[in-house]
């Protein structure tokens, strides 16, 4: 311990340089590199705010499309039900159409069928008596052994069997 | 008997204070020694940040700008909360006490092998500390008076009585001091520490001495380094309060 100077508790003239240093690290600091980090801080805080209202904004599209989508959907559903509902509405219509036009036709080919029956049958009716009362007078002539030439009672007997035949049919079919 | 133990020892001598180098200017002493650690400090911390300014990026950034990003970062949250909307401007000024006051106190620990230390720490050299403490408290006053107005500024030492001014103003006195003394004394004794393992240890013990110390002046160079910083920007937002006591 000697001169005043020496006593390491007080400053010395080494406090002007230290002084100096440290001004100048507060001047570098404040003028060249603190900036730079605030600048990108707030740059990526805007770009992540910026992403998360794009985010946001997706996200409210999406579920504007999603509502869309389902009501899309829905309408969709309802109409293939009408659609449904008319062909099945359509469809029994056709059908009973069909089934009408069908029953007309099968109507119409009975009717048909009957009515040439009975003209075969009239047909048939008048051949028998034609040829069944000539077989018949033939017949009997040669058995009398006269001629039988009387048509108009030769005709009446031969009537008078064929309606005995056709009674006799018909009691046989009832 | 003492003869045998001194032959043990790395150091006989513990010398407080010394200097490494010294010179004269105007008939002031210069601390040769605790200007270039001081300047290589500096660079260190300037180093750092040039190197993060010239791949500075908005995007993903890097380690090293990761590293300043949370140091300016935690101490803006600080500063915000301790002083408000106006502690924007004083980020740099507790960034840059933080960081170069971290970087001085760590100094110490690169031994030179040279008693005292090539490359002390600036921190446990008084000039530092005190012109950084006084730095701060004239902005703080500085600040003071530009937020409560000279009338309020000085009306503040007569709160919450008048009786108080004498206190108040012994207050006003001490925090310079304090702010000065707490990191000074901190940092030169765990210097110190060093000299007192070096002199006590015998030399194959100092090692030891050193690997368990060394850790710890660490955390009191770090917590020291805060200590100030914090300190600042509550001196500030005290001085630029306006609320009535």
């Amino acid at each position: 311990m000697g001169s005043i100077a020496e006593i390491f508790l007080l400053p010395n003239g080494t406090f002007f340089v230290e002084l100096a240093v440290f001004l100048f690290i507060v001047y570098a600091m404040m003028k060249w590199i603190i900036p730079p980090i605030n600048k990108a801080m707030e740059e990526r805080q805007t770009q992540i705010r910026t992403s998360l209202e794009a985010a946001e904004v997706a996200r409210a599209d999406a579920a504007a499309a999603d509502t869309e989508r389902r009501a899309a959907l829905d309408e969709g559903r309802r109409q293939a039900s009408e659609i449904i509902a008319a062909a099945q509405a359509d469809r029994t219509v056709i059908v009973e159409g069909a089934r009408r036009e069908a029953a007309d036709a099968a109507a119409l080919v009975t009717a048909r069928a009957e009515a040439s029956l009975s003209a075969e049958r009239a047909s048939t009716l008048a051949s028998l008596h034609r040829e069944v009362g000539a077989l018949a007078v033939s017949l009997a002539s040669k058995v009398v052994g006269e001629s039988l030439t009387d048509d108009a009672r030769a005709r009446a007997t031969v009537d008078r069997f064929i309606a005995d035949l056709e009674a006799q049919a018909n009691g046989a079919t009832n | 008997m003492t003869f045998g133990i001194s032959g043990l020892l790395a150091e006989t001598t513990i010398d407080v204070g010394g200097h490494a180098a010294r010179m004269e200017i105007f008939g002031m002493t210069i601390n040769l020694d605790v200007v270039w650690a001081t300047l290589v400090a500096a660079a260190i911390v300037l180093g750092l940040g040039f190197a993060m300014r010239m791949r500075v990026t908005s995007g993903v950034p890097g380690k090293l700008q990761l590293f300043w990003e949370t140091v300016v970062g935690s101490v803006g949250d600080i500063a915000e909360s301790a002083i408000g909307p106006q502690s924007r401007r004083f980020v740099p000024l507790a960034t840059s006490l933080f960081l170069f006051i971290l970087v001085c106190n760590w100094i110490e620990i690169i031994p030179s092998g040279h008693n005292p230390e090539w490359f002390p720490a600036p921190t446990s050299d008084v000039n530092l500390p005190l012109a950084m403490a006084l730095t701060v408290i004239f902005l703080v006053h500085w600040n003071s008076i530009k937020s409560r107005g000279a009338r309020g500024y000085f009306k503040h030492y007569l709160q919450p009585y008048p009786v108080m001014l004498p206190i108040n103003i012994i207050e006003e006195i001490t925090k310079p001091i304090t702010l000065t003394f707490r990191l000074f004394g901190n940092i030169f004794a765990s210097v110190l520490m060093v000299s007192v393992i070096t002199a006590l240890l015998p030399i194959f013990l100092v090692p030891v001495g050193e690997l368990v110390w060394k850790p710890f002046a660490l955390f009191i160079g770090a917590i020291q380094a805060f200590i100030f910083a914090l300190l600042t920007i509550i001196y500030l937002g005290i001085g630029m309060s306006t609320d009535e006591h």
